[in-house]
């Protein structure tokens, strides 16, 4: 219908928040302060793997301030409880506070209180804890090793969980086979790194029962009812607000133990009482990520056809079990989406975690998948190496073109531009190929240029998780939308914005739906209080499913107004169309009527309104993902110089050619893009986070934990399909985690590239591309 | 714990102020004077969100006792542009994309501005690489720098046609 | 061994209580110095101390801003360059002198930090705080500067070659305090060049190698080189010193130097280089600093 015709959507419209953060105006956690607020330091364990002996908090009386000291034995029965409920999975809780033992560094043990941040500091430097150490498991090797003690009474050795998965027929693929390509591939451990660090901040009031939790969080409402369900309160008389969030990167998208526990202590305290996370703290104690290991065997044709592939995934999940995606959730999903784009009939994993004296593995962008695309794709370079084809041609071979596909675990793919992607890849890189190639007569410099080919199972909803019986649960997201007596509107989404623009591509939504500019929308969210019930902002969902629901909700709102303007303009509902602020008759733009006086006769000049109808103008929409999801797409391609005698390795170049269906915003969509890929080159070049032999961290700083900066990083050029897929209302894909996913298997390609040699680890870190360059070196 | 007097001219406005000598200007800004628009990223002089002016060049607020500071004047990104962001560079920032969760942003606006007011005095138009080095000593970790070279681009560029 | 710092588990990251006293004069921060001991540090940029309080890695009782006492001039002396111990690193970019007589020196202050650090961070405290790689220790030690120290008592003279002791440690005593550095100006017919490796644009070096030489017809007269990366502190390559001596500039045999000078080290072995990578690196390095002089000679 041409009336409908989204005028806002695909719109690059400036971001409406943008004024709030440039101006300096707007609220953080850390902008957070109550009367009479107390500051909260944690005591936490120095020691990897040990025994609680004792702590001595005597010096605490002496200080000449008033403290408030808190152990697990206050807090004892209180913990976090991620399980999957599946028969191969261990079993074990995080205390909110250490009980007798510790099990990584960082892990809390005690809370000091006092009324200034400065002075808790100094407090909780008095308190001293008497370890008996244990042995450490600090290795995935030790985490398999079951003669070794577990980290959980009654557990049989380390292993948390092992399960397999598969399709097809293995040995009739291994039968069939001219070529068996069998390669380990080692992505590291990361910590996320928001600019902003976590924090909450709780607030009881004895009087009307109710708790008010401020927390830099991705997802108030599970936050909420964690909370209710572990305190024994009633949800109804908890709020829970994110305020401005800086940053995200799914490692605020777990319900933490201290967001519990915070809400305990401002109940057991009676005062306000808060913790804003320092840098170290973040590093060392907030979630970590990757850390993986996949030996993959792969089974090929001699006219280089993919026939199966043998998987064995091992995580180094660290101690605990993170809330609500577990210890379970990196490892299945590299079984899961190994298959990836290509054509595969037989397939088989083995995944497994292993719990070690670390740092417990989180979700942080793009979730398993940067170390499964890492894996996945080095191995169709080894495989194309080995058959002597060039890596294009080889992924064009096997690359999946028929849509809807469903893949070898069953899993359908919705439509994408696996092979055009790639073929337009192909034509953007041809100077670089040829450079590169050029570049092997020479005994000190290689370019390099190497490509990731990848799909993103995004926005999957509750299917997708019952399935894995997953305490998630679902992944809906909801929206209400109300337009008030002015014609200005109101959307509650509840969806949480931190930076992804939400503010103002769900006000292009509703703006579209209701035929109104975009500036008369504001987007609230991030507060129980206002916002519908929803999952929060994870996983790929806040375009498809937020804009989704938001466009439902507006488009019920939209159907009233064109059913008043109607009755007033003696037409039918369908000859109605709303733009530009006015209801007017199609074919005839000057019988119309403003909305905003539609509006004043919904809410107050309701005598006005057509017989029987019930005033109002507010909707509400809960939008569930597609079962098995929309699949993005995307080919991610960088181009290295090498300085052969160092390793130094120069990005010259990085593309990406990406399809998430309609781009609602398409400035936010290349922002989006490429601060996933800028992240996903930290994974590729610089980000490590190193525990010594005894699970010490060593990479407590911004010193030691290397983050991309500005010099390092070329721009980042962006090209976009449009396939808009049918399973969602606006033909949207998720978007917000594919930029992280392909860079380091594009970087490492291209390292490959360069030196003529495999490369089965990342960070590609100087010393690390050094010691890829030997041979040149020897030759040279 | 010993306190001491301090006189502070911050976003032009002077204030006299009792402050414990080992509290961080960042601190200071944030709780003495409401200034929420100076953010801490890793108080460790490494990621430049709490960069602010001191008498007018950019120092990192977290490496700086407020005691150092006294009969200094300081500026910081409330004064740039008021509350709507009106500064030219605020709003290249806002054109170019170049801040997604704004955490990172107030630092990066002090670091830049005078790079960017002085390669317009010079009349320079500065290549990528000049423009990068300028923000070496601050991390975003959201827009992967592209929207900020842009900004920055732009914001000399428009000045120097101006000028012209 | 370790290079770095900042690897304590404690988690906080605001300092410990300290007495703050502003210096009126030198006289007064000596005398506060004198009077502290052990207890006292200057600060003045802040760069390199504060940091390490933040973390309570550091815990003086008592600090001495000297941030404003006026030590910050560069200056020709008889026969030398001396520059004061509250220069901030970008002074030295528009300094005719540091351009003309010591290219080296310039060269390496290109790799410090990144703007905000180098308007702020003070020739003092870096070479105070004597980080294993930072550059301007390196070419104190290059040129052969003494660092000038005061006390309440006196004033002596330290080898800047003598005076880094190992990571973050240093000849200066408690109650001393740097006032300025001083370097011999080399001879007319002088050049250099500082490289540097590191994992990001203004990080701490992974190694970094400088080179001064004087020459004559050709020839390498004068050489001198200093390294990071192979110990705990900058060192001078004694042996290749020597040894480059009467060497052509159009055929330094930089490479064959950097190998030797290699082989006789035992580098630093942290998170970001192995010591065999370290020893690499420098031979490399090492190379590129000649070969990167001897053609700035021949010009």
């Amino acid at each position: 219908m041409k009336a409908d015709r989204p005028r806002q959507i695909g719109a690059r419209v400036q971001r409406f928040e943008d004024i709030r953060l440039l101006s300096g105006t707007a609220r953080y956690i850390d902008d957070i302060r109550l009367p009479g607020m107390l500051n909260l330091t944690f005591v936490r364990a120095e020691m990897a793997h040990a025994r609680i002996l004792g702590i001595d908090s005597s010096a605490l009386a002496e200080l000449g301030y008033p403290t408030w000291l808190f152990t697990g034995k206050d807090t004892a029965g209180l913990s976090m409880k991620a399980h999957q409920d599946v028969p191969e999975m261990q079993y074990s809780e995080q205390p909110l506070l250490a009980g007798d033992r510790v099990r990584f560094v960082g892990e809390p043990v005690a809370v000091v209180l006092a009324e200034d941040a400065y002075k808790a500091e100094d407090a909780a430097e008095t308190v001293l804890v008497d370890y008996d150490p244990l042995p450490v498991v600090g290795t995935m090797a030790q985490g398999r090793d079951n003669s070794l003690p577990p980290l959980f009474d009654g557990w049989t050795g380390n292993v948390i969980i092992e399960r397999q998965m598969k399709g097809g027929d293995l040995d009739v693929a291994r039968a069939a086979a001219a070529h068996t390509i069998r390669r380990t591939y080692r992505t590291q451990r990361q910590a996320g790194v928001p600019m902003e660090g976590r924090g909450v901040v709780a607030r009881y009031d004895p009087a009307d029962r109710t708790l008010t939790v401020w927390s830099s969080t991705q997802m108030p409402h599970l936050v909420r009812t964690y909370i209710a369900e572990e305190l024994g309160l009633p949800e109804s008389r908890i709020r829970v607000v994110a305020p401005d969030v800086g940053g995200g990167f799914g490692v605020k998208g777990q319900v933490y133990a201290d967001e519990v526990l915070i809400a305990w202590l401002a109940m057991k305290t009676g005062r306000p009482v808060k913790w804003v996370e320092d840098r170290r703290e973040h590093l060392i104690a907030s979630i970590h990520a990757r850390d993986h290991e996949h030996t993959l065997e792969a089974y090929v044709s001699a006219d280089g056809m993919l026939l199966g592939l043998k998987a064995d995934i091992t995580v180094d999940n660290g101690a605990y079990s993170t809330y609500p995606f577990t210890s379970a959730g990196e490892p299945g999903m590299v079984g899961k989406v190994l298959p990836g784009p290509y054509r595969l009939p037989a397939y088989e994993a083995t995944y497994r975690a292993v719990a070690t004296n670390k740092c417990p593995i989180g979700t942080y962008r793009g979730v398993a998948r940067p170390s499964a695309v890492f894996s996945q794709e080095r191995l169709m370079d080894d495989i194309a190496a080995e058959l002597k084809m060039d890596p294009f041609e080889f992924r064009l071979r096997n690359i999946v073109r028929e849509f809807p596909y469903k893949n070898v675990l069953g899993f359908t793919y919705d439509a994408g531009s696996y092979a055009q992607s790639l073929e337009k890849m192909r034509d953007l890189l041809a100077p670089d190929i040829a450079e590169a190639a050029a570049s092997k007569a020479s005994t000190t410099k290689r370019i390099g240029v190497g490509f990731a080919c990848f799909n993103e199972q995004t926005a999957h909803g509750t299917p997708d998780f019952t399935r894995r019986r997953v305490p998630i649960e679902t992944g809906y997201i909801a929206a209400r939308v109300t337009m008030a007596p002015d014609g200005e509107v109101t959307v509650d989404l509840g969806l949480q914005n931190h930076g992804q623009g939400l503010e103002t591509t769900m006000a292009q939504v509703a703006a579209d739906a209701l035929g109104i500019d975009p500036a008369q929308v504001y987007v609230r969210h991030g507060d129980t209080l206002t916002t519908p019930y929803s999952v929060g902002t994870w996983g790929s969902r806040g375009g498809a499913l937020g804009g989704g629901a938001v466009h439902l909700a507006s488009m019920r709102i939209a159907e009233k107004l064109r059913a008043i303007a109607a009755h007033l303009l003696q037409a039918r509902p369908d000859e109605i169309e709303l733009a530009g602020g006015r209801a007017a008759l199609r074919g005839n733009p000057g019988n119309s009527i403003e909305i905003r006086k539609l509006a004043r006769m919904a809410l107050r000049n309701v005598e006005q309104l057509p017989e029987g109808m019930i005033p109002g103008l507010e909707a509400e929409f809960s939008l569930d993902g597609p079962g098995d999801g929309t699949y993005s797409n995307a080919v991610h391609a960088a181009v290295v110089e090498i300085d052969i005698a160092t390793g130094k390795t120069k990005l010259r170049r990085f593309v990406v050619v990406e399809d998430c269906g309609t781009m609602l915003n398409p400035l936010v969509v290349d922002g989006q893009v490429r601060g996933g890929v800028v992240q996903g080159i930290g994974s590729a070049m610089f980000e490590h986070f190193i525990y010594d032999a005894e699970c010490q961290p060593l990479t407590t700083s911004f010193a030691d934990y290397l983050m991309p900066l500005a010099p390092e990083i070329p721009d980042i050029e962006v090209h976009h399909i449009e396939t808009p897929t049918p399973l969602t209302p606006l033909g949207a894909k998720g978007l917000g985690e594919g930029g992280a996913i392909g860079p380091a298997a594009a970087v490492a390609n291209a390292v490959a590239n360069a030196l003529g040699v495999g490369v089965t680890s990342t960070p590609l870190t100087t010393n690390a591309v050094w010691k890829l360059c030997k041979h040149l070196r020897e030759a040279g | 714990m010993s306190m001491t007097d301090i006189a502070l001219e911050v976003n032009g406005r002077k204030k006299t102020i009792a402050v414990e000598p080992r509290r961080l200007l960042a601190d200071v800004l944030r709780q003495e004077f409401g200034l929420s628009g100076v953010h801490i990223g890793c108080a460790h002089g490494v990621c430049g969100c709490c960069t602010v002016h001191l008498d007018g060049a950019p120092r990192l607020s977290c490496l700086t006792f407020a005691v150092q500071c006294d009969g200094a004047s300081v500026t910081t990104v409330e004064a740039l542009g008021g509350p709507t962001a009106q500064h030219p560079l605020q709003q290249a920032f806002r054109s170019e994309h170049g801040l997604q969760c704004g955490y990172c942003t107030p630092g990066f606006l002090m670091a830049l501005l005078p790079f960017v007011d002085e390669m317009v005095a010079r009349r320079h138009r500065p290549d990528d690489a000049e423009i990068r080095e300028a923000m070496s000593g601050n991390i975003c970790r959201c827009t992967g720098y592209h929207g900020i070279v842009a900004a920055v681009r732009k914001a000399i560029d428009a000045s120097l046609a101006k000028g012209a | 061994m370790q290079g770095r710092p900042f690897r304590k588990s404690e988690e906080i990251v605001r300092p410990a209580s300290f007495e703050y006293h502003r210096a009126a004069s030198l006289e007064h921060a000596l005398d506060l110095l004198h009077e502290f001991g052990e207890d006292g540090r200057p600060i003045a940029g802040g760069q390199s101390l504060v940091p390490m309080m933040n973390f309570r890695l550091a815990r003086p009782e008592h600090l001495v801003d000297i941030g404003r006492l006026p030590l910050a001039s560069i200056e020709r002396t008889g026969n030398g360059l001396r520059i004061g111990a509250l220069a901030r690193h970008i002074a030295y970019f528009d300094n005719p002198l540091i351009a003309r007589h010591f290219p080296a020196f310039l060269e390496a202050v290109h790799y410090i930090g990144h703007p905000t650090i180098r308007r702020n961070g003070t020739l003092g405290g870096s070479i105070s705080h004597a980080d294993p790689t930072a550059e301007l220790p390196a070419v104190s030690v290059l040129y052969d500067g003494e660092i000038v120290a005061r006390s309440k008592a006196d004033e002596r003279r330290i080898k800047a070659r003598d005076f880094f002791l190992g990571a973050y440690v240093t000849a200066l005593e408690p109650g001393e305090m740097m006032v300025a550095l001083e370097l011999p100006l080399p001879a007319p017919a002088s050049t250099g060049s500082f490289v540097e490796l590191a994992e990001r644009r203004g990080d701490f070096a992974t190694a970094s190698v400088g080179v001064a030489l004087d020459h004559d017809n050709g020839r390498i007269t004068r050489f001198a080189m200093v390294c990071s990366g192979a110990d705990l502190f900058p060192v001078r390559a004694g042996e290749i010193e020597q040894l480059m001596i009467g060497r052509p500039l159009a055929d330094p045999g930089a490479a064959e130097a950097g190998k030797r000078f290699a082989a006789s080290i035992d580098p630093i072995e942290d998170h970001i280089a192995s010591a065999d990578f370290r020893r690499a690196a420098i031979a490399e390095l090492t190379r590129r600093a000649i070969e990167a002089a001897c053609t700035k000679a021949l010009k």
